[in-house]
């Protein structure tokens, strides 16, 4: 157990590191990693490494000390703890080499899939020994997150990972289009959910007021907000895909549940805060507590901006902008990172025996953090509102777009994305600081192996006639089922009537299947991460139609194994773009130098796209992936696919040639040609008249 | 309205109202819990109680629990989030009182004169107020900017300063420069060059507008010129 709290520590310098390290080619564009990669290893690495390092340290320090006996197996301790940093090596490894599955927070393939449930499984199987085999009659509150936690991430994780593989390194969601959108934000917002706020309430629950030694202010509040959150949460997932092709429904279960989740949330909140009754003097001088409190309240912060920005109005204007960006971080730099570094403070110094080395340096840290936090957070805001504005706005007339040009409104807060860099450096120096200071700690102290906490004691004394949730208490293996149920509840009602809908009514194809071409092209926009920043979903707004085309329809998806939306626009929209007046030789130049085509562009260049050869080996594999899950591929198109891809990718290249005679004709089988293809075919729509009569 | 009878649509209500009576009764388990549990120890003598008075025997590895009452404002707010919640549901799925986003649009274009109901007769807003000369260009060239930053600036730059494609600023002119024959090129566009013919996509109107402004960038100093090509027109 011990020890593994130790490697839990050092996986989580490295995911720190990792992570924070990986925050600042986001902000310059490598020439070597391009943002599409980075950005999931940056994601990955801030959720999956230094938060789960995070929250497993934090369990296995107090877990045993709220059952008063070791952690159920440390064989389990250790394969949990190794597994899951090979789990962050394979994803460090993969995810710059374009393996994905692109489905944001999930993009791991599923070999590590696999290997990620059979850790958290290791995991719950050591959590769950450990509470049976305890010595307290009682579970404490930050037990039931964690049992929450556990719980809702292994249902999610599953589900949202079904994918067909056609290769060791390559599959297709099962889902496609609207359905995988639902699963996907499903999974996408509960991860949010269960990975970085309910374990951390948990945290929160034992750390806080270890710190701050008082009692935690309500009993009662524990109760009644982890049992709302571990209900409501799940339904919210929608909110991630308002004004979209999803049922309204099931959009508006997504407005509503968000809202209802206010109160549940600021119990978290409040019972923190309150804690602190009494020790507010001590805050001014102890850092941990000063950033637990401004973790407390980050967390209040952005948990009242997610409601708000799930009504369909409000998210009309920040969805797809940075004002996203900033929400997040004021949960990821202000509550994950600042609690963890509270906990942080007063942990490594009682683990060594010592006090902690520098309270001056500390506090540095406190400040740089912060205003890191504040800048950092305070341009996204900026930026997502300006720019979600000057998309929607029309001029005088009222008949045109007052910004037609889309780079104008990217051009308009370039500014705030320099601000956002300095946010994000200061946040970053002061890890750096942390770091040191930390070491320092532990170089002074020397590691306490056991603590007098695990030395096994008599039973605590069992309570009766205390109420009802008192008995539950008592009874994880009850307490587990009913918050398995309470979780659940969400899935069952929401999701699955959106799932059944396809075998009842299946929607009508708007657009003819991929060629292979195609295909291969969609692949090459997965690998690249086009979706990061350019998504492919129209939202019935006038803004939007007259900018991009006919808004979309989830008959435009019916084929789409993953679907693309994408959630963020930090370029146009691409779900028509093949309908765009745009010539393949244009594609080609703006792939090659995109400044060239579009001024001020900040698009990174993709050079290599236009001689890397297009790898064919899995062609006709990936097709009949496809024709498994339903995409109406005949054999004989299968068979002759690869003729077919030649035929159709030397008629580009004798396009390109004519356009630029340096283009060799002989050059037909590059990842460019598959590209283009696949970007001409973007938002081409079956006739209207051929529509009607499949109606028929 | 055979939309009307789809699936999604018939079941949407359903799933709202299975919901609905999910919600309730989930927290009103949990409400009724708390507020049975012992609630308002504090106001029992009438005086505000000590903390030890509301502290819980148990404590675990150290941390010890009070049982303070739910704070009001918090209570209230749960209640109003959750009425809120039913409300909402029944004002846009049960009644449907306010639209739902495909509805906003529709009502969004209609409010711009832009609904297309392929139904009704030819409306007869289509009559355009009276222009002056001077109005009638400036509308045309504002028209025509719109349609040159959707359509042109992937090749010739917002400022028409060119990039793929030629500077339409400069006085050097590749296929004429006479508004015929501008629009004669937009039109059919110079296909080995990489123009595209512009006639399926863009209306007579459209390219008739944008031609003008076209024209009317001469002169213009863009910021990046692409150098001359053509033959140099005189200014006539």
């Amino acid at each position: 157990m011990v020890a593994s709290v130790l490697f839990g520590i050092v996986g989580m310098f490295i995911g720190l590191i990792l992570a924070l390290q990986l925050a600042s080619p986001t902000f310059n564009l490598g020439p070597y990693l391009s943002f599409g990669r980075v950005r999931p290893l940056h994601t990955n690495a801030v959720i999956f490494a230094f938060v789960g390092n995070a929250i497993f340290m934090g369990i296995y320090y107090s877990l045993p000390r709220l059952c008063k006996t070791p952690m159920f197996d440390p064989l389990l301790s250790r394969l949990h703890f190794w597994g899951w940093q090979l789990i962050i090596v394979a994803a460090v490894i993969t995810l710059p080499l374009g393996i994905t599955t692109t489905k944001e927070y999930a993009e791991l393939e599923w070999p590590i899939d696999i290997a990620i449930t059979l850790v958290w499984v290791v995991f719950g199987i050591n959590m769950m020994g450990t509470i049976f085999k305890r010595r307290e009659r009682h579970m404490y509150v930050a037990i039931w997150f964690y049992i929450g936690s556990w719980l809702a991430v292994a249902v999610l994780h599953i589900f949202n990972s079904f994918e067909l593989p056609y290769a060791w390194f390559g599959s297709y969601s099962v889902y496609a289009g609207v359905q995988d959108a639902l699963v996907q934000w499903w999974y996408g917002h509960n991860a949010v959910a269960f990975f970085l706020t309910t374990p951390y309430l948990g945290l929160m629950y034992y750390f806080l007021p270890k710190a701050a030694n008082r009692p935690i202010f309500s009993y009662r509040l524990s109760i009644i907000h982890f049992w709302a959150l571990v209900f409501l949460y799940i339904w919210a997932g929608p909110h991630h895909v308002l004004n979209s092709a999803v049922p309204d429904w099931a959009e508006s279960l997504g407005t509503v549940f968000s809202l209802m989740l206010i109160a549940p949330s600021w119990g978290g909140m409040l019972n923190g805060l309150l804690t602190l009754r009494g020790a507010w003097d001590r805050v001014r001088e102890d850092a941990a507590l000063k950033f637990m409190v401004v973790a407390v309240t980050c967390y209040g912060m952005a948990v009242f901006e997610g409601p708000m920005l799930s009504l369909k109005n409000v998210n009309a204007v920040a969805h797809f902008t940075d004002y996203i960006i900033g929400h997040v971080h004021v949960g990821g730099l202000g509550w994950n990172g600042c609690l963890t570094f509270g906990i942080l403070y007063w942990l490594v110094p009682k683990l060594y025996g010592t006090k902690l080395y520098s309270q001056k340096l500390a506090s540095v840290h406190f400040w740089l953090a912060t205003l890191g936090i504040i800048l950092y957070v305070v341009s996204m805001y900026f930026a997502g509102i300006t720019q979600g504005l000057m998309w929607l706005q029309f001029d005088e007339s009222g008949e045109f777009l007052k910004y037609p040009n889309f780079l104008e409104t990217v051009q308009e807060i370039m500014t705030m994305y320099k601000v956002r860099v300095i946010g994000g450096l200061l946040y970053f120096s002061g890890a750096i600081v942390m770091v040191v200071n930390l070491w320092k700690t532990a170089k002074a102290g020397s590691f306490i192996a056991c603590d007098s906490a695990l030395v096994p004691t008599k039973y605590g004394p069992l309570e009766v006639n205390k109420g009802v949730h008192r008995k539950l208490e008592g009874l994880p293996g009850l307490f587990a089922v009913l918050a398995a149920l309470a979780i659940l509840a969400g899935g069952l009602f929401e999701l699955i009537p959106a799932l059944l809908k396809e075998f009842k009514d299946p929607t009508v194809a708007l657009v003819e299947p991929y060629t292979a071409l195609e295909l291969e092209g969609r692949d090459i926009y997965r690998k690249e991460g086009c979706y990061h920043c350019h998504s492919q979903m129209i939202r019935p707004f006038r803004a939007e139609t007259t900018r991009y085309g006919d808004y979309s329809k989830p008959g435009d998806y019916v084929y789409e194994h993953p679907f693309l939306w994408g959630s963020r626009r930090i370029g146009p929209d691409l779900q028509r773009v093949g309908k765009r007046p745009l010539t393949a030789h244009w594609h080609f130049t703006h792939l090659i130098d995109p400044q060239s085509t579009s001024q001020g562009s900040i698009m990174p260049p993709y050079p290599w796209l236009a001689t890397k050869p297009l790898e064919l080996g899995y062609t006709r594999a990936k097709m009949k992936t496809m024709a498994t899950l339903g995409v109406p591929y005949d054999p004989y198109q299968i068979d002759s696919a690869l003729t077919d891809l030649r035929m159709q990718a030397e008629g580009i290249a004798a396009e390109l040639h004519q356009a630029d005679p340096n283009i060799d004709v002989s050059q037909w089988n590059t990842e460019m040609i598959a590209l283009i293809a696949y970007l001409k075919k973007l938002g081409v729509r079956i006739e209207p008249a051929a529509d009607k009569e499949e109606k028929k | 309205m055979s939309q009307m009878l789809s699936w999604s649509n018939i079941s949407s209500p359903l799933a709202v109202w299975l919901m609905v009576f999910f919600v309730i009764v989930f927290m009103g388990i949990l409400i009724y819990a708390a507020i049975m549990k012992k609630d308002q120890v504090h106001d029992l003598s009438g005086k505000a109680l000590d903390e030890q008075d509301l502290l819980l025997e148990h404590e675990y590895d150290g941390i010890k629990e009070l049982d303070n009452a739910l704070p009001p404002w918090w209570k209230n707010l749960f209640y109003v989030s959750l009425i809120f919640g039913v409300i909402y549901m029944l004002i846009y799925h049960t009644f449907q009182v306010w639209n739902l986003p495909e509805a906003e649009y529709v009502k969004e274009l209609k409010e711009a004169g832009l609904f297309q109901d392929t139904t009704a007769p030819e409306s007869p807003s289509n009559a355009k107020p009276v222009l002056s000369e001077t109005e009638q260009k400036e509308s045309m060239l504002k028209a025509g900017k719109q349609v040159f930053m959707v359509n042109c600036v992937a090749c010739h730059a917002p400022d028409g300063g060119g990039a793929v494609g030629p500077n339409l600023c400069d006085e050097y002119w590749i296929h004429g420069n006479t508004k015929a024959e501008i629009i004669h090129i937009i039109n059919e566009g110079v296909l080995e060059k990489g123009m595209i013919s512009w006639k399926t996509m863009l209306s007579a109107d459209r390219i008739e507008q944008v031609a003008e402004y076209i024209m009317s960038l001469q002169g213009t100093t863009p910021a990046n010129p692409k150098e001359p090509q053509g033959i140099k027109v005189d200014k006539s």
